[in-house]
């Protein structure tokens, strides 16, 4: 089950989400500002997976200094579409 | 105090950005769109975002309103649900033509309120009426229910049920901005011309603002930031209004007592309702922080 949301220009993020039977939840981030935020960018897609319930995916995002709220409705957005299988 | 809605800035709910940078521009309110900005493939998108910045962001004493779909429509109550979680507590409900159309929303919102336990009735609604139907129904529609605080005018699409198109001189929207002033008044709520979109044009901008405080709307909507400026300072007591209003109440204040409700200020009568008008000139001047005092 595959869901994707948001876009790849500035100040916003593109997020792919797979969700899996088993594996744990990967998180693979290419960010314009990993070396200042990438821990916490990773926090925060971690958070959301966690509070939706989602213990194994594998997500990936493209971010060009997005805010982490809208971070986190891209990940709440893009695993809701996983659900539903909207690619 | 009561809420000053002279700008209701738009902003469609799909842009990170202008959940951060529309604030700078210190409307009196923000109206975050979910509906017509937004295309059918990214509602769900869309709601989420408004959500998140809602529930993270400061504005800072900015009013938020949220323009949802409309009830009838696939998003329109699932709108209602998530962002009243979120902590929305206005709701601008486009295409107001019947008091029906408001108690449906007035009901979901009760439940929706009571199940989420948000105090019931804190959820306010200013009712958007676009169409013929709209104008002929307002009084029925504003006074319909106690959640409403205010009315606004949309041109584009009454102007569209007309046959009509909108003119320079807005001639075809003479009767829409005059009912929707009057209903708001007898209501006790506030009233919110429509907006301008051609934004190049500065002049014809500010001549609307002016016809529309003149007609006796209370705001504006604003579909650019560079369009707040004008808005504010058309809504807020001119230099002249309060000088007048100053003269009159010193007037009131050296007149000896005799018992007499009229006084003679600069040759003009003055009595009850034009010394009321301009206490409230006075009160509006200290509230929007009038540079003259």
């Amino acid at each position: 089950m595959q869901g994707m949301a948001g876009k790849k220009h500035k100040q916003d993020c593109w997020v792919q989400v797979e969700i899996l039977n088993e594996g744990g939840v990967e998180i693979r981030l290419f960010s314009t500002v990993e070396k200042l935020f990438g821990k916490q960018i990773r926090q925060s897609i971690q958070g959301v997976a966690s509070e939706m319930g989602v213990d194994h995916a594998r997500i990936e995002m493209i971010d060009d200094g997005c805010y982490d709220f809208a971070i986190r409705a891209r990940v709440k957005s893009a695993i809701n579409r996983a659900r539903r299988d909207v690619s | 105090m009561k809420a000053r809605r002279r700008s209701m800035l738009f902003c469609p709910a799909s842009e990170p950005k202008l959940y951060v940078n529309a604030p700078i521009y210190q409307p009196d309110c923000l109206i975050f769109d979910l509906e017509d900005s937004i295309s059918a493939e990214e509602k769900d998108t869309a709601r989420d975002l408004l959500c998140e910045a809602v529930r993270t962001l400061n504005f800072k004493g900015i009013e938020i309103f949220v323009r949802i779909n409309s009830l009838d429509s696939a998003y329109g109550k699932d709108d209602v649900l998530e962002i009243l979680k979120a902590g929305v507590s206005r709701i601008r409900l486009p295409m107001c033509e019947s008091r029906e159309s408001v108690l449906e929303l007035d009901d979901l919102l009760t439940e929706v309120e009571r199940k989420n336990r948000i105090q019931v009735g804190s959820t306010k609604i200013q009712c958007a009426i676009e169409t013929p139907k709209g104008v002929l129904n307002a009084y029925e529609i504003v006074s319909s229910s106690k959640r409403i605080v205010a009315v606004s005018f949309g041109a584009e699409d009454y102007t569209h049920r007309m046959g009509t198109f909108r003119t320079a001189g807005a001639k075809e929207l003479t009767y829409a901005r005059q009912v929707i002033p009057i209903v708001a008044a007898a209501a006790g709520i506030d009233s919110i011309d429509t907006v301008w979109s051609n934004i190049s044009d500065t002049e014809g901008f500010l001549r609307e603002v002016r016809d529309a405080k003149e007609l006796g709307f209370t705001g504006k909507s604003c579909v650019h930031p560079s369009q707040v400026r004008t808005v504010h300072q058309v809504f807020s007591p001119s230099e002249r209004e309060i000088q007048e209003a100053m003269m009159i109440l010193q007037a009131m204040e050296d007149a000896p007592e005799t018992g007499v409700g009229v006084l003679l200020v600069d040759g003009k009568m003055v009595d009850a309702p034009i010394i009321s008008k301009a206490k409230k000139t006075i009160q509006r001047a200290m509230e929007f922080r009038c540079e003259v005092l």
